[in-house]
């Protein structure tokens, strides 16, 4: 009988120890595993964070191109009065006096004096001459069409400055 | 549980929490250069729309007396664009171009630069020639 029970405590001896082997184990693995996450979902975080700061850094890039655009193709504009009381559909019919057709391509699609010409090409998408309207600066809208090398295309709306036939600043 | 129980657990749980601790460096470290690289980023924002302000206030204060050169008045506005105070680690870049145009770059270190082009005559401040 004694050696029965004797028998019985053994057992129940070694169940314990190997639960306590289980346990120890699984604890070990659940806490490991959570260290993994903790630091996998910092790295998502970081990871998340480049990429905004590149979208950002993109978008940033092509607000500068633009805007440099739009005093590039002022100036330009600049030099051919003519063009500025004119809508960008009668340009063509502008006295060669005032712009000869080449300049006329050259004004209307081109890319910055960029050495690599890495930023890519820009288009007048659309200019409609300052109206006429009393007690208010008068304004030309300018539209720009931005076609980068990669990426998809952008445009913009810049009121150009009027007075008396001059260009007097760009507002975006 | 035994000695190799221990063993097996505790090799377990130290490789977890030293990968989990190398990721974690690693994202923290980035984390500290996205933070310089995002204020030099804005620092050189700041320097361009600095720029740009100087451009409309010369156009302002100059009135209805144009230059006749443009060349000269580009020459002017990279003279004035060069006495802009820059934050500290960026560096700054001036090039005369044509078309009467003033490159202004703004470079921070292993950034790619941002840069505007600015034009006097687009604010009136001259008359090109046609």
């Amino acid at each position: 009988m004694e050696r029965v029970w004797q028998r019985r405590i053994l057992q129940r001896r070694r169940l314990e120890r190997s639960d306590a082997a289980g346990f120890l184990l699984l604890m070990a693995l659940i806490g490991g595993l959570m260290l993994l996450l903790s630091g996998l979902s910092l790295q998502t975080l970081a990871l998340q964070s480049r990429a905004s700061e590149q979208q950002l850094a993109q978008r940033r890039r092509q607000q500068d191109w633009l805007a440099s655009v739009a005093q590039l193709v002022a100036a330009r504009l600049q030099q051919h009065p003519c063009l500025i009381e004119l809508p960008q559909q009668n340009w063509n019919q502008a006295p060669s006096t005032c712009i000869t057709p080449a300049q006329l391509e050259q004004l209307s699609s081109g890319r910055l004096p960029e050495p690599d010409h890495q930023a890519g090409r820009y288009a007048i998408s659309g200019y409609t001459p300052p109206q006429p309207q009393a007690n208010q600066p008068q304004g030309a809208q300018l539209d720009l069409l931005w076609q980068p090398q990669r990426g998809p295309e952008r445009r913009q709306r810049f009121r150009l400055l009027v007075a008396e036939g001059s260009l007097q600043g760009i507002r975006p | 549980m035994n000695l190799a129980d221990v063993v097996v657990s505790a090799l377990v749980f130290s490789a977890a929490s030293s990968a989990s601790l190398q990721i974690a460096a690693g994202s923290l470290q980035w984390a500290g250069t996205h933070q310089q690289r995002q204020t030099h980023q804005d620092a050189a924002g700041l320097s361009l729309a600095a720029g740009q302000l100087l451009l409309e206030r010369r156009a302002a204060a100059a009135g209805s007396a144009p230059l006749p050169d443009c060349d000269q008045a580009a020459a002017e506005l990279a003279g004035a664009l060069e006495e802009l105070p820059l934050a500290a680690g960026l560096e700054r870049q001036l090039q005369l171009q044509q078309d009467g145009l003033v490159r202004l770059s703004i470079r921070a270190a292993d950034q790619p630069p941002r840069q505007r082009w600015f034009s006097p005559a687009a604010y009136g401040l001259c008359r090109p020639d046609p």
